[in-house]
């Protein structure tokens, strides 16, 4: 007989009115068991724990992103599921209807990086009621990338003082003078994430750089218009057909550019303040830092 | 150019009668086949309804690959994956799989080519198919989504190769050949090429394949392809050599050799099983009575008298043949051209086998599952039974070799063993295995 998989266990759908943030969370932390490739992180992830990345995350790979957001597309039943076209093309928007199927948008999971964000992302969207004791508990996704990257510089500055301990000749040298930036940067990173006004504008230069992107392919987008205007009263059907591919380009670019653009504008809104939860993750982050930064000074 | 010689250090198997090295030589020994009755081929009305599974589950494999990459995996891959973790631990690399794959070492000196004849139609027909079919009905755009992620390194062509590659970290070239039924053979003589010329330390090669009843279809289709006539005899369906032989009996599974240089494995102090002392690979171009589903006879004895040339090894040596031999009219056929090539009388004809016998005919596997059973016999002094023989093919016996054919277990110190197969393409491999005397 060929190899037999288990059946896997159905999961009735629950209608998000009639559940609470925690239960919807802890759904989706089960949901996600088979792809998550750091069991031990999963085991023991909450509302906090990154889907993403094996150091302090579950695991999961970037590419699995798109079964996390089905598994909580599978998982659960909303109200909003009556579609209205917008910009009179094949887009739509959900407003309150029958109770139905689940329905996440393009984009709209771009920031659910843990549980407790996809569980945010579902009250923002209205699909379910905003609790914000419960949110309270979240960490906004501007932390989740400023502690994460925290953790990586810290696991990426342990390998190089492994590295400096194991090699010799030119080769530790160098090994060597790579650890030693690295210690510079990291002090500097525990330096950025003990003052908030620093890590906020940190974060807007990039919001900064995004907006013009947008602004310029905007003004792009608006340039072709005007020649398409002109090219179609002339009746040049070539340069109509040249122009409407270039316009094609731009909106493609652009639609890239505006979410791109929306995520550095949350992370600079969630970047000017700092909750409890946000306080405590950045403050065992820089700890932890701080003594690897004290150990690799030792071998440096 | 100053080739380097090829060892075998490590092996691992996944076959229908037999689940790593010390179950599947028992079975060897034992004459055990590996064939049942296969129920799903019952219900679908195949002419043949048995067939060679080996005796895995999901439970079986979740006690070597943890639950997230077993999902991500196609029956081939899984086979892959078990046979080729057993294989690194036997040369001396286990892989901590529950510490997690990404944060091992890659071991740059190291390449993998398994083979595959078909593969992935598991995951074809039990994870896209169904999605394809009600795609009409889904919301624009997202037709395929419910496949979900994982499928296209499922069904790609490298698929058994990548996933081993994963599980053991390998940073040398990582691909995976097809040839048919010649597959697991051509990996083989792959990794071997590869490391005489000095491109890795060590190559992961053999063949994988899955079971599903897509793979075994298209022969079912054709006439007498299949055995068909031992569906109530599942065990006695293989019977290459035989009289009896009807048609060849599908099965599935996975074999894997850890080549390496002789240079690498004495560096490292490795236990060497055997030396790999020649192979190659050819075509009878589908000339001459060479078709598609036939082989030209010509191109057979080149192939062989090829690597006897390459090896400088006399035939009146060989202790053993390890035959294609799948269980169909062909085999009179290869008794001949291994006459022919050989150019030995028939009196000093080496003894000849099928692994086949017991584990049926496992495609793109084939080559590889018996590979490892040749270098098993090589290492511990032993020659398998060929099972469901007793009244050998009349013109087998007409070519006077039938007493070469053993029926029970031999106990016998073997010195060099070579292996053939053959696949449809008119394609085909032979390996020359030698047992290591430390020189």
């Amino acid at each position: 007989m060929a190899f037999k998989r288990r059946e896997a266990p159905t999961v009735e759908a629950v209608d998000l009115n009639t559940i609470s943030p925690k239960d919807t969370e802890t759904r989706i932390i089960q949901g996600v068991k088979k792809y998550a490739t750091n069991e031990g992180n999963w085991s023991r992830a909450d509302a906090n724990t990154p889907f993403l990345g094996s150091i302090i995350g579950m695991g999961i790979e970037s590419s699995n992103l798109a079964d996390v957001t089905m598994s909580i597309e599978r998982q659960f039943l909303t109200r909003k599921t009556n579609r209205v076209p917008v910009n009179g093309g094949s887009e739509f928007r959900l407003e309150d209807g029958e109770l139905g199927k689940l329905r996440i948008l393009d984009g709209q999971d771009a920031t659910a990086a843990t549980p407790g964000l996809s569980v945010k992302m579902l009250m923002d969207l209205g699909h379910m009621p905003k609790d914000e004791g419960y949110l309270s508990g979240v960490v906004s996704y501007a932390y989740i990338v400023a502690v994460g990257d925290g953790y990586r510089m810290n696991d990426g500055l342990k390998k190089a003082v492994e590295k400096v301990q194991r090699l010799s000749g030119a080769e530790r040298e160098e090994a060597f003078m790579n650890l030693k930036t690295l210690i510079a940067k990291a002090r500097e990173y525990v330096s950025l994430l003990g003052d908030i006004k620093a890590l906020a504008e940190n974060r807007r230069k990039t919001y900064e750089n995004d907006r013009q992107t947008v602004d310029n392919l905007r003004q792009e987008l608006s340039m072709i218009g005007e020649k398409l205007k002109g090219a179609t009263a002339s009746g040049d059907s070539g340069q109509v057909a040249t122009l409407r591919s270039e316009e094609t380009s731009i909106r493609s670019r652009l639609k890239m550019g505006e979410q791109r653009y929306k995520i550095s504008e949350q992370v600079v809104r969630e970047s000017a303040g700092r909750k409890a939860v946000e306080e405590a993750k950045v403050r065992e982050i820089s700890t932890i830092l701080s003594q690897t930064i004290t150990d690799a000074q030792r071998v440096a | 150019m100053n080739r380097k010689r090829v060892v075998v250090t490590g092996l691992g198997v996944v076959a229908p009668n037999g689940v790593g090295l010390a179950a599947f030589r028992e079975a060897l020994k034992a004459g055990k086949s590996g064939i049942t009755h296969i129920e799903e081929l019952k219900r679908l009305n195949f002419a043949a309804q048995i067939g060679g599974t080996p005796p895995i589950g999901e439970e079986e494999a979740l006690a070597v690959i943890p639950e997230s990459e077993l999902h991500k995996l196609s029956e081939a891959m899984i086979y892959a994956v078990m046979a080729s973790l057993e294989c690194a631990k036997s040369a001396g690399f286990p892989v901590d799989v529950a510490a997690g794959l990404k944060d091992g070492a890659v071991d740059w000196g190291a390449g993998v080519v398994i083979g595959c004849g078909i593969g992935g139609m598991d995951t074809i027909f039990e994870q896209m198919v169904s999605v394809i079919r009600e795609a009409p009905m889904a919301d624009e755009g997202r037709g395929m989504v419910e496949m979900g992620t994982n499928i296209v390194p499922q069904v790609m062509g490298s698929s058994v190769s990548v996933a081993v590659g994963r599980f053991l970290g390998a940073g040398g070239q990582t691909s995976t050949n097809s040839s048919a039924c010649n597959t697991g053979t051509e990996a083989i003589f792959e990794g071997y090429k590869h490391l005489q010329l000095g491109y890795a330390d060590a190559m992961y090669v053999g063949g994988a394949e899955g079971s599903h009843y897509a793979i075994w279809a298209g022969f079912d289709a054709m006439r007498d392809v299949l055995c068909s006539r031992y569906n109530d005899a599942p065990e006695k369906g293989s019977q290459p050599l035989g009289a009896g032989a009807c048609g060849f009996v599908p099965s599935s599974g996975a074999g894997v050799l850890r080549l390496e240089t002789l240079e690498s494995a004495q560096k490292r102090g490795a236990k060497i099983l055997c030396e790999l002392v020649a192979a190659y690979c050819n075509s009878g171009g589908q000339r001459n009575g060479g078709t598609m589903t036939f082989p030209n006879q010509e191109g057979v004895v080149r192939c062989i008298q090829r690597v006897l040339q390459d090896s400088g090894i006399d035939p009146a040596r060989i202790s053993l043949i390890n035959g294609h031999l799948t269980s169909t009219t062909a085999d009179p056929r290869e008794v001949e051209s291994w006459l022919k090539a050989l150019g030995l009388l028939p009196e000093k004809f080496p003894l000849i086998q099928s692994t086949k016998s017991m584990i049926g005919h496992s495609l793109g596997a084939a080559g590889a599952i018996e590979s490892v059973a040749v270098i098993d016999q090589l290492v511990n002094g032993y020659v398998h039974p060929s099972i469901n023989c007793d009244e050998v093919h009349p013109n087998i016996r007409k070519l006077g070799v039938a007493d070469s054919i053993p029926h029970q277990l031999l106990e016998r110190r073997l010195d060099c063993v070579i292996k053939a197969s053959f696949g449809f393409g008119d394609v085909n491999g032979c390996l020359l295995f030698k047992r290591w005397d430390g020189k």
